[in-house]
């Protein structure tokens, strides 16, 4: 009776139900319900899912620390930003956002070369880089990368050379020292010196090693090159960057001190024996930068014209961008001095005022060159004629603009109405 | 290089130092030209780090 029960009330169970979904029982081979506790016993196990508790607050991340083993990345402080960085458990981390002015090495792309194209004595080059060589038949120029796939899209590169026969075997070296207000945000910090760089098919240094140094010093303002650092250390000391034919990506990482108040990027290279046809290193895209991971070379200017100004702060000239100062009868970037009524200027008087193009770090040191031979102290006529000795020196000169005074211990005539120069004004380290 | 110096006065102001490759520098210690005419041993004392 029961079982006739039974089979009546599935009966009237089964009425909603299809073949097809009957059907669907096909195979089963032993108790469904056991099997999908079973199922789900395996499915929380640790490690199938990401348990709710590895995220403790809005903004973490997951992440992971290797293969099959989920991590959390605590969210990062307003405004930072996330870079990889594979020296970090999760291979990430959140650092200050420094994507504007981060990189603190001004022409680090060597985009800027005011002075001229080519270097064969000591002194600055590329601007803001000061070339320094104990030996001759070396020579410092700009040279164009010619490379779309090593390097992120730079122009130029500097190469430092040592000239084709030459034996001297002194290092050659060259620097570039930060005003103490740029370097100060470094003080007590993790920075990364990064740089591109290759070498020539002859480059004669030991295991074709280049040296690399950032120096620390605690006076203010001080050229490390000259008069030299106070208080001198090295957050990144005598380190090797092996170069090879091709462009390589280099990056050191160390500390600056919290004293620190100045610093310099300083790389040299010893050569051995005699110099091949290419006995060289190239030089491009140098970036200081806070935090120890080495990110996208950005100019330190920003734009190229952001690059022009900052260089400009510490060395202008009226020359064209693309004209070396002391390139005799150059026309263009002449400073015109208007001398009212086309009348003498005694001596000891004043021919007339410049203004220069961007505000300089300090006072500059000033020469004005004349027209048609470039010689310095003299200023030439509104003809282009050369007048006399030490017509054209330099008082009053501040940050923004000099005076132009004749001190050639007569009177000077003007031509055409005018008075004629050029100049530069350095303000450098 | 080896400069040689000549101090030049002027009507106003505190006049100037003419160095012999004819630039002019200005009397302000900020400036690093004058910081060498005010030491010039300090202009030869260029250290070597690659030794």
């Amino acid at each position: 009776m029961t079982k006739s029960r039974d089979l009546a009330n599935a009966a009237t169970a089964l009425n909603a139900v299809t073949a097809t979904e009957l059907g669907f029982v096909d195979g089963v081979t032993s108790a469904i319900q056991t099997q999908l506790d079973a199922k789900l016993a395996t499915a929380t196990a640790a490690t199938t899912y990401v348990a709710n508790s590895l995220a403790d607050a809005k903004g973490d991340l997951l992440t992971a620390t290797a293969d099959n083993t989920p991590a959390r990345l605590a969210v990062g402080n307003n405004g930072e930003t996330l870079v990889a960085d594979s020296s970090t458990s999760t291979g990430l981390r959140y650092q200050g956002n420094y994507t504007a002015g981060k990189n603190a090495i001004i022409n680090g792309g060597m985009d800027i070369w005011q002075r001229g194209t080519s270097f064969t004595t000591n002194g600055y080059s590329a601007d803001r880089w000061y070339r320094n060589s104990n030996g001759a038949n070396r020579t410092y120029s700009r040279q164009t990368t010619s490379d779309t796939t090593n390097l992120p899209f730079i122009q130029y590169c500097m190469r430092v050379a040592r000239n084709s026969g030459n034996t001297t075997t002194d290092s050659l070296e060259f620097v570039t020292s930060l005003e103490t207000a740029n370097s100060l945000p470094y003080a007590g910090k993790t920075v990364t010196l990064s740089f591109y760089a290759r070498a020539g098919a002859n480059f004669s240094a030991a295991s074709n090693r280049l040296g690399v140094y950032l120096i620390s010093g605690t006076g203010t303002d001080q050229g490390w090159i000259s008069p030299g650092y106070t208080g001198t250390a090295y957050p990144i000391n005598n380190q090797t960057a092996t170069l090879t034919t091709t462009w390589q990506r280099f990056t050191f990482t160390g500390t600056v001190a919290t004293t620190a108040t100045e610093l310099s990027s300083f790389f040299f290279y010893e050569p051995l024996g005699t110099a091949g046809a290419a006995d060289y290193y190239e030089i491009t895209g140098v970036q200081l930068e806070l935090g120890s991971v080495a990110t996208a070379f950005t100019r330190a200017g920003g734009t190229i014209q952001g690059e022009l100004a900052a260089c400009q702060r510490y060395y202008q000239k009226s020359y064209n961008i693309d004209v070396a100062p002391q390139t005799n009868t150059t026309g263009v970037g002449l400073v015109a001095l208007i001398s009212s009524a086309n009348s003498v200027v005694a001596t000891s008087a004043r021919v007339g005022y410049v203004f220069l193009k961007t505000t300089m770090r300090t006072t500059p040191t000033v020469t004005i060159y004349s027209y048609t031979s470039s010689t310095a102290g003299v200023v030439s006529n509104g003809a282009g004629t050369d007048l006399a000795a030490n017509s054209g020196l330099v008082e009053y000169q501040g940050s923004n603009g000099f005076v132009i005074y004749n001190f050639s211990g007569g009177n000077i005539t003007p031509s055409n109405g005018t008075f004629v120069a050029h100049y530069v004004a350095s303000a450098e380290l | 290089m080896k400069y040689t110096y000549e101090e030049i006065a002027t009507s106003l102001g505190n006049g100037f130092i003419l160095r012999s490759d004819g630039a002019c520098i200005p009397k302000d210690t900020a400036n690093s030209d004058y910081q060498r005419y005010l030491n010039p041993e300090a202009e030869q004392s260029t250290p070597n780090l690659s030794e």
